[in-house]
């Protein structure tokens, strides 16, 4: 009996806890701060332990962890939370967005006076789930869309149509911050200078 | 690819085919506006990533899993199945333990005293005692057995007190009194009553015969008294 389990636990250390890092850091993202992420973890783990006799394809690990810190999250949300309004704003084109800066800023100073790492935390806090995922699967584990479809269990067009939404949606709100960064620091705004001449 | 076909890429590349990377690339490489918005996504894009790499879970993490998996193992002999699927039965096993306890000393049933005192009674135990030699006869016993006695006044029935003494009835010291009835001789025993496990109605004397051996079973306050004839 006893072997039995600690054959079990030389198996979590082996298949899971290598994994640890990459929980924590979609843990921290997932809920914004240490604790509520490491306690998140810490539930995974628990889960993951217990149920470790489930696994039958080894090399499907990560992404069978993925999937039970996901639900762990999503138990916790309560209905409020996860049907919270979310609406792209369709008409905020990215492009037009990018040539406004283009064309009335200097670019390199712009990307000099970078989004702060909290602020992107904050824009991450506003997106839901279903957008938030796919975002922090693809930015922070390199994963492909056919890898994001098969951690989140959707169809790789779905995966596609929601990274595209979500990174036009980061992408504008960091683009509206580096032009809020620019005003309050030592950015010269193009058309300003040269109306001023 | 031209400038407006170039910025609807720009804004959901996921959305188009990995073959139109390769057009806007070369069209920023003939358009040097669009290379510019391509360069400033693109930067946006590596700030995104920097932002989001990974960071070393602290130490109090990794401290606290360790501690879990380690209490989970522990713990898991409680939480497996396989022998849980015998706990009726171990139940019933408890159950029967308890009722039948073959290391119980508690006196079971009136038969089993029964049994015992005249069995005891037949193969004629020694006094250790004898009435003469003893004024305080319940001081004695209380002193070997722990507990004081009442001997009952028998002498309307035609018994003498000739004596007695310590006896063991199964696994229990009680007192023992050897009387004669003539040329008969009778024994009473004197048992404590927490030593035995069922109930005896105190205004009841049972009669029960073994052996061409009557005996007599009855209560009084915390001793039951047996009579064998």
């Amino acid at each position: 009996m006893f072997s039995k389990s600690k054959r079990n636990n030389q198996r979590f250390n082996k298949l899971v806890y290598p994994h640890v890092t990459f929980l924590y850091n979609m843990a921290l993202r997932y809920t914004g701060n240490t604790y509520d992420a490491e306690d998140l973890v810490q539930e995974t783990l628990h889960i993951a332990l217990k149920r470790l006799s489930q696994l039958r394809d080894e090399t499907k690990c990560k992404s069978w962890l993925f999937k039970i810190l996901r639900s762990v999250f999503l138990r916790e949300l309560t209905i409020n939370e996860r049907k919270q309004k979310f609406e792209f704003n369709e008409c905020n084109d990215y492009a037009a967005l990018l040539k406004g800066v283009a064309e009335n800023y200097d670019i390199e100073k712009v990307l000099e006076r970078k989004a702060k790492n909290s602020q992107i935390q904050q824009i991450l806090e506003t997106l839901p789930e279903k957008y938030k995922s796919p975002i922090l699967l693809y930015y922070m584990e390199d994963l492909t869309y056919q890898e994001i479809s098969e951690y989140l269990r959707i169809p790789i067009g779905t995966v596609m149509s929601r990274l595209s939404r979500a990174k036009v949606f980061l992408k504008n709100e960091i683009v509206n911050i580096l032009k809020e960064n620019s005003h309050n620091g030592d950015v010269v705004e193009l058309r300003k200078f040269k109306k001023d001449r | 690819m031209d400038c407006i076909e170039f910025k609807r890429w720009l804004s959901s590349q996921d959305l188009f085919e990995m073959s139109k990377v390769e057009s806007a690339r070369k069209h920023t490489d003939l358009c040097p506006f669009c290379r510019k918005l391509y360069t400033l996504d693109s930067q946006i894009e590596l700030q995104i990533k920097e932002e989001l790499k990974k960071t070393d879970p602290p130490e109090r993490l990794l401290t606290k899993i360790n501690m879990n998996v380690q209490a989970t193992t522990d713990s898991e002999f409680m939480h497996s199945i396989w022998w849980k699927k015998f706990l009726p039965i171990l139940g019933v096993i408890a159950i029967l333990f308890v009722y039948f306890n073959p290391f119980e000393s508690k006196f079971k049933s009136l038969d089993e005293i029964t049994t015992l005192t005249v069995n005891d009674h037949l193969s004629d135990p020694a006094m250790t005692f004898h009435a003469d030699a003893i004024k305080d006869v319940s001081g004695w016993f209380e002193k070997r057995l722990g507990f004081g006695i009442e001997i009952p006044d028998l002498t309307d029935r035609g018994l003498r007190l000739a004596g007695g003494g310590k006896c063991h009835l199964g696994k229990n010291d009680v007192a023992y009194l050897c009387y004669d009835k003539g040329e008969k001789r009778v024994s009473l025993f004197i048992i404590e009553s927490s030593d035995v496990k069922f109930h005896v109605d105190e205004e009841k004397i049972y009669s029960l015969s073994e052996k061409e051996c009557e005996v007599k079973v009855w209560k009084e306050e915390n001793l039951l008294y047996a009579m064998v004839e």
